[in-house]
């Protein structure tokens, strides 16, 4: 059993999966929570010195932000092994008491209480590939529709499709959203893991925008 | 004929002696902790101040004047010294050691003999004759002296040593200081005489295990966890001394438990035994300790006699995973001491727990440790019995379908649009059929050791023609998609699926295991999948919305049925009224129960009984729904308290008051409102009491 520092009504409490928290799981929670601590604070100093972030103003360059974010979250979420865990969801949930106003200005929204679609999580996902990849399926507008559609990384097949495929859609993010939706229409209903590489390539070939 | 006494080997008890001490102490310091322990006990019951130990002082010695010589041991005054009569043989000590001694008197003569001195020992921290062959056994060549300023005035001083010949105990004596000349001449030391009331014990040639401690600094410490007790309440003088350099012993940075200094602490007491009303329990002190460590002679709970601590309880009543986080002692009642003095060990190190009373303190302390550990969140809560738990949540159900009646705002489910039902089964001609299901309690709720029930699925297929499918049943923790360390739960068959029922897929029963279950809301799935491309089945036929774009047929993958049902392992699932009722265990007599507006935003009010009240307790007790009226009772009453003052807020608004009118609120005092109350309760008891 183990646990993750939250803020529960401005209280810092030891969220688990049991409700219990030992000694030791107190002790490695504190560790994670200073270490996210840490690293998101020197992230924010290189973001202010970079102009990527400032208290005024919007950010200059989110997909870098959320990028450059989400690979140290998946540093440290792999390092402390909390992926595929209980561990899991609060993780995601106390990034929000921990990331700074100048990265993230407004509360949680509802929908990151869902660890599925909480925005960090989303943002880790998107760091597992190559920031070259990143860019080339669009800027950050085009990755805040794919976000609200976190239907699509439930796949990897099914993501990896989108991406390659985004780049060729004309008429920008415009005619992306449209596509986005449609893809996740199509998906809705499906257990896509049952299908084989062809089928499910088939099916989303298929997708009439 | 030949008659004579027969030969008794000493050294051999001697022996047996030291291997008690070692095996029960158990560490490499066992010899110093022995000694530290027994001479510190002895000079303590023989302190002339018995209420405050005022003037006592104590000091334990290591000498090393020449390098062929040097000595260990005890001094102390302020106490009575070796009292009572002066036997002048074996045959007076004899018949002085018969004698009834209640008072003990006769301390120098119980101080000579050796297995005698238990009888009429009073109330004495020692009794056992043990202490001298400690002392003997101490000393490489096995011996030791002593003298004695008497408070009567009188000065004896001795010698007493184990002939390596006869094997027998020897003892010589002077009502004088004649010894202390001797040791003068003899080993060409100074001994001045002592001039305040005392006694002194000097060992000769302590053994290497012995002056180890003495050099090492570990007495000190040994010191502190027996006696931080008398160190704390009484400022006991008890001193180190190494070749002339003095050091007080300090009180113990970890007894009492505020001199740690660390906030997470308990001091409770003083308490009464439950159904023993002699039997009183002074004080329980208790600690988590945080980020440091135990010192292993704090581990567990100290048990208190005398201002000693006799044993340290640690697994006996406390879960291996909190031996190493909480600590602390227990002070205990006359009546207690006196039986944990009557059933402790010769080495006064452990104590006989058999005893009926006994027995029913060391429950008690591990009630009162486990109570703590949870409140340090250190383990899981669970102290109300399933019974109770049970009738808790019928008058939960009773309780909340009132308030909805009354109109009271709760947090309530959104109500469901009139006139519009959701699918059942029956819609769906290819479906799951799930009819076994079952948890312990109504309200899905399971507790470790118990059983979920019926975890099965039948497929059923109701068209005419048969498909192929894939059935998917699982089993898991709410909101989270694997469990680490954890069995995960998940089978699959894929199959044609004739007309009629399939093969039933799952789990026959579930135990609930503290291994491979948390707590928290699991979820059953059943899922039936298609598991090929069927044009020749419309996807509406199976009552799948499909969306716009895709194909109106049955396709691969596409999710035919899904049913879900949760379980709740070691909780209740979340509140659906406005009120929740939840058993305490407090002995506060002034808690009978209580309502307070939960923490949680919007969640309503929490109404506690107290377990531990006798209504509640006796009730339970008796059975036959009669705890189940009691909480109906309070309940009642929690919710019209409420109810009040959600009608006042409600006036105050310019609302329209519920339950009370508004001349009730406004100017009814007490008496008129306390009227209407148990008046709009009266029928409602009535009524429940008739059903009973």
């Amino acid at each position: 059993m183990t646990a993750i520092v939250l803020k529960v009504n401005g209280e810092r409490v030891y969220e688990s999966a049991s409700g219990a928290a030992a000694y030791a799981d107190r002790r490695r929670a504190d560790k994670i929570d200073g270490d996210l601590k840490e690293t998101i604070s020197k992230l924010e100093r290189r973001w202010k010195n970079k102009g990527l972030v400032s208290e005024k103003k919007r950010k200059s360059n989110a997909l870098t932000v959320w990028y450059e974010l989400g690979s140290e979250l998946n540093r440290i979420g792999n390092q402390y092994r909390i992926f595929g865990t209980t561990d899991e969801p609060p993780f995601w949930r106390a990034l929000y008491d921990i990331v700074p106003k100048t990265v993230q200005r407004k509360r949680m929204p509802k929908r990151s209480k869902e660890w599925r679609r909480n925005h960090f999580r989303l943002c880790a996902l998107m760091a597992k590939r190559s920031f070259t990849e990143i860019k080339r399926v669009g800027a950050w507008s085009v990755w805040r529709d794919l976000f609200d559609n976190a239907k699509l990384f439930d796949d990897p097949r099914v993501f990896d499709w989108v991406a390659g495929k985004i780049t060729k859609v004309s008429g920008g993010h415009k005619s992306i959203r449209p596509f986005i939706h449609a893809v996740r229409r199509r998906i809705k209903r499906l257990d896509t893991t049952i299908l084989s590489d062809d089928e499910l390539k088939e099916k989303l070939e298929s997708i009439q925008l | 004929m030949l008659e004579f006494t027969q030969p008794q080997n000493r050294e051999n008890e001697i022996d047996a002696v030291l291997h008690g001490y070692r095996s029960m102490i158990g560490h490499e310091g066992w010899l110093a902790e022995a000694f530290q322990k027994d001479g510190i006990q002895n000079s303590w019951d023989a302190r002339k101040d018995k209420e405050h130990g005022k003037h006592w002082s104590c000091t334990l010695f290591y000498r090393n004047p020449t390098p062929e010589l040097f000595f260990a041991g005890i001094i102390d005054s302020g106490t009575v010294g070796l009292t009572g009569d002066i036997p002048k043989s074996e045959e007076e000590l004899i018949e002085i050691l018969g004698r009834d001694d209640p008072e003990r008197k006769q301390r120098l003569s119980a101080f000579l003999g050796s297995d005698w001195s238990s009888k009429g020992a009073g109330g004495d921290l020692g009794s056992r004759g043990r202490g001298k062959k400690l002392l003997i056994g101490s000393s490489e060549n096995k011996t030791f002296y002593f003298d004695s300023y008497r408070e009567d005035g009188i000065y004896v001083s001795g010698k007493m040593w184990l002939d390596p010949r006869t094997k027998k105990i020897e003892i010589r004596y002077d009502a004088s200081k004649e010894y202390l000349k001797r040791l003068e001449e003899e080993f060409k030391i100074v001994l001045p005489p002592l001039i305040e009331h005392g006694t002194r014990i000097l060992i000769e040639s302590p053994s290497r295990e012995l002056v180890q401690r003495f050099i090492d600094s570990s007495l000190p410490t040994y010191v502190q966890s027996t006696w931080w007790e008398i160190l704390h309440k009484f400022g006991a003088d008890i001193k180190i001394e190494i070749d002339g350099k003095l050091t007080k012993v300090p009180s113990s940075g970890f007894l009492p438990v505020e001199n740690l200094g660390v906030s997470e602490i308990k001091k409770i007491g003083p308490f009464t035994l439950p159904e023993s009303k002699n039997l009183e329990v002074e004080k329980i002190q208790l600690c988590f300790i945080g980020d440091k460590d135990i010192p292993s002679d704090y581990k567990g709970l100290s048990v208190q006699r005398g201002g000693m601590s006799v044993q340290r309880l640690l697994t006996e009543i406390m879960d291996s995973s909190i031996t190493e986080k909480i600590y602390g002692a227990v002070e205990l009642g006359e009546e207690l001491e006196g039986l944990v003095k009557e059933n402790e060990g010769p080495e006064h190190y452990d104590i006989y727990w058999s005893v009926t009373e006994l027995k029913k303190l060391k429950k008690f302390l591990k009630e009162e440790v486990s109570k703590f550990a949870r409140e340090m969140g250190l383990v899981e809560e669970s102290t109300i019995s399933k019974k109770s738990r049970q009738a808790e949540l019928a008058s939960e159900k009773r309780i909340n379908n009132l308030a909805r009646k009354l109109g009271l705002e709760g947090a309530g489910r959104k109500k469901k649009k009139e006139g519009k039902r959701g699918k059942r089964g029956e819609d769906f001609p290819v479906r799951l059929s799930l009819t076994e299901f079952s948890t312990p309690y109504e309200n899905g709720r399971v507790d470790y050791g118990d059983y979920v029930k019926g975890l099965q699925v039948t497929p059923i297929n109701d068209l005419d023609k048969p498909l192929k499918v894939l059935v998917r049943v699982s089993i898991n923790r709410f909101g989270v998609p694997l469990l680490e360390g954890t069995v995960r739960y998940l089978d699959e068959i894929e199959l044609l699926l004739r007309t009629g029922t399939g093969e039933v897929l799952g789990w026959e029963e579930l135990e609930i295991s503290r291994k491979r279950f948390l707590k928290g809301e699991y979820v059953f799935r059943g899922e039936l999948i298609s598991m090929e491309e069927r044009r020749d089945v419309k996807a509406e036929e199976l009552g799948i919305r499909k969306e716009q774009k895709s194909p109106e047929y049955l396709e691969k993958g596409d999710k035919i049925y899904e049913i879900n049902r949760s379980f709740y392992v070691e909780e209740d699932p979340p509140e659906k009224g406005m009120f929740k009722i939840e058993g305490i265990e407090s002995e506060d007599r002034s808690r009978f129960f209580e309502w307070d507006e939960s923490s949680e935003q919007n969640s309503g009010w929490i109404i506690k009984w107290n377990a531990k009240h006798p209504v509640f307790a006796l009730a339970d007790k008796r059975g036959g729904g009669d705890l189940e009226f009691e909480i109906d009772r309070a309940a009642l009453l929690a919710l019209y308290a409420v109810a009040f003052s959600l009608d006042k807020e409600k006036i105050d608004n310019g609302g329209k008051p519920l339950v009370f009118n508004r001349s009730d609120i406004a100017g009814g005092g007490f008496e008129s409102i306390f009227r209407k109350v148990v008046s709009m309760q009266s029928s409602i008891l009535w009524e429940r009491a008739e059903r009973k």
